[in-house]
C-alpha cells in the first residue's frame, strides 16, 4: 500500500503561487490584525455623532430584509393583506431611517473633515454608497406598481432622455425597474457599503478635529 | 371653476366648467414654501429641520459612559 501523504501541496521550499493562496493573503491583509471585529474603540468615539454609520447600517439590513419578504409575497400580496400593507410599510419607513441617519452621518464626516489621514477613499466610496442608494429609492417608487409611480416614471422620463439614458435606462419600463430595484442596485449597494466598511476599518475611525495625540 | 347659470325653459340647467387644473387642485396636495428657486413641502421642510435637530443634540448630548474616561476625554467629545 502506498504511504499517505500529509505534506501540503505547494509548501515546501518553493512559496505558493496558487490563486487561493493569493487570495487568502489579499483578504487576511484587508484590515489589520483584530480589527475587522474590535472590541475597542479610541476615546474620541463616545459621542453621539459616531452612532449615525452604524444606524444607517441597522437601517439597510431591514430595508434588505423586508425587501425580501416583499418580493416572496408579491405585488397583490403587499396591496391586498394586512400584513402586506404592514411589510409595505416597514420597508418604506426603514428607507427613510436610513436616509436620515445616512445624511446625518455624511454632515458629521463632512464637518469633521473626515477624508483627512489617508481616508480620502473611505469618504469617496461614501458618497458612492449614497448616490447608488438614492438610485435604488428611485427604483423603488417605480416599483410600487400604483398610480404614484406613473406619475413619477412620466415625469423622470424626459429628464433621463435629456441625460442621454434613457434608453438603457427606461423609467416607463416597469420590469426593468423592478429588476434593478430587487436585484442590480441593491447588490451594488451591498457591495459599496462592505467595500466603505472594510475601508473604515483598515483605516480606523476619523478623530475630530480637535484631537490631540495619544487620545 | 366657474359656474353659468343658464335660465331654459325648464329647470334651471348648471354648467360646470372644470379644467384639468381643477381636478390636479381638487386633490389635496399639501401646503408647500416657495423661495425663489426652493419650493419645498411644509412636510419635507419638517423632516430636515428635525434632522438638523437631531443632528445638533448628537453633538452636544453626553454619550454613556463619557464620564468613566476622564473629564477631559468626556468634554472632548
Amino acid at each position: 500500500m502506498t504511504a499517505l501523504r500529509t505534506a501540503t501541496v505547494g509548501e515546501a521550499e518553493h512559496p505558493s503561487t496558487n490563486w487561493t493562496t493569493w487570495l487568502r493573503g489579499r483578504i487576511s491583509g484587508l484590515v489589520p490584525p483584530g480589527q475587522a471585529l474590535p472590541d475597542r474603540q479610541p476615546a474620541y468615539v463616545v459621542s453621539w455623532i459616531y452612532v449615525f454609520g452604524v444606524l444607517t447600517l441597522a437601517a439597510l439590513v431591514v430595508v434588505l430584509v423586508s425587501g425580501a419578504v416583499l418580493a416572496a409575497g408579491g405585488v397583490a400580496w403587499w396591496h391586498v393583506s394586512s400584513l402586506g400593507h404592514f411589510v409595505n410599510s416597514m420597508h418604506l419607513w426603514s428607507v427613510e431611517l436610513f436616509f436620515a441617519f445616512m445624511v446625518i452621518h455624511l454632515w458629521g464626516k463632512f464637518w469633521m473633515a473626515a477624508w483627512r489621514g489617508k481616508r480620502v477613499w473611505t469618504w469617496v466610496i461614501g458618497v458612492l454608497a449614497f448616490v447608488m442608494s438614492i438610485g435604488t429609492a428611485f427604483t423603488g417608487y417605480l416599483s410600487q406598481s400604483n398610480f404614484d409611480a406613473q406619475w413619477i416614471s412620466a415625469e423622470a422620463k424626459d429628464g433621463l432622455n435629456a441625460v442621454a439614458i434613457g434608453a438603457w435606462f427606461n423609467v416607463l419600463n416597469p420590469g426593468q425597474m423592478l429588476l434593478w430595484h430587487v436585484l442590480l442596485l441593491p447588490v451594488a449597494v451591498g457591495v459599496v457599503t462592505v467595500w466603505h466598511i472594510v475601508l473604515v476599518r483598515r483605516h480606523g475611525v476619523v478623530p475630530p478635529l480637535d484631537t490631540v495625540r495619544g487620545d | 371653476m366657474k359656474r353659468d347659470a343658464v335660465r331654459a325653459s325648464g329647470p334651471i340647467l348648471v354648467v360646470v366648467h372644470m379644467s384639468s387644473t381643477d381636478l390636479l387642485l381638487a386633490v389635496h396636495s399639501g401646503s408647500y414654501v416657495h423661495v425663489g428657486v426652493i419650493n419645498v413641502s411644509v412636510t419635507n421642510l419638517l423632516i430636515v429641520l428635525g434632522m438638523v435637530v437631531v443632528f445638533v443634540l448628537a453633538l452636544v448630548l453626553p454619550f454613556p459612559g463619557a464620564k468613566d474616561l476622564g473629564p477631559e476625554r468626556g468634554e472632548r467629545s
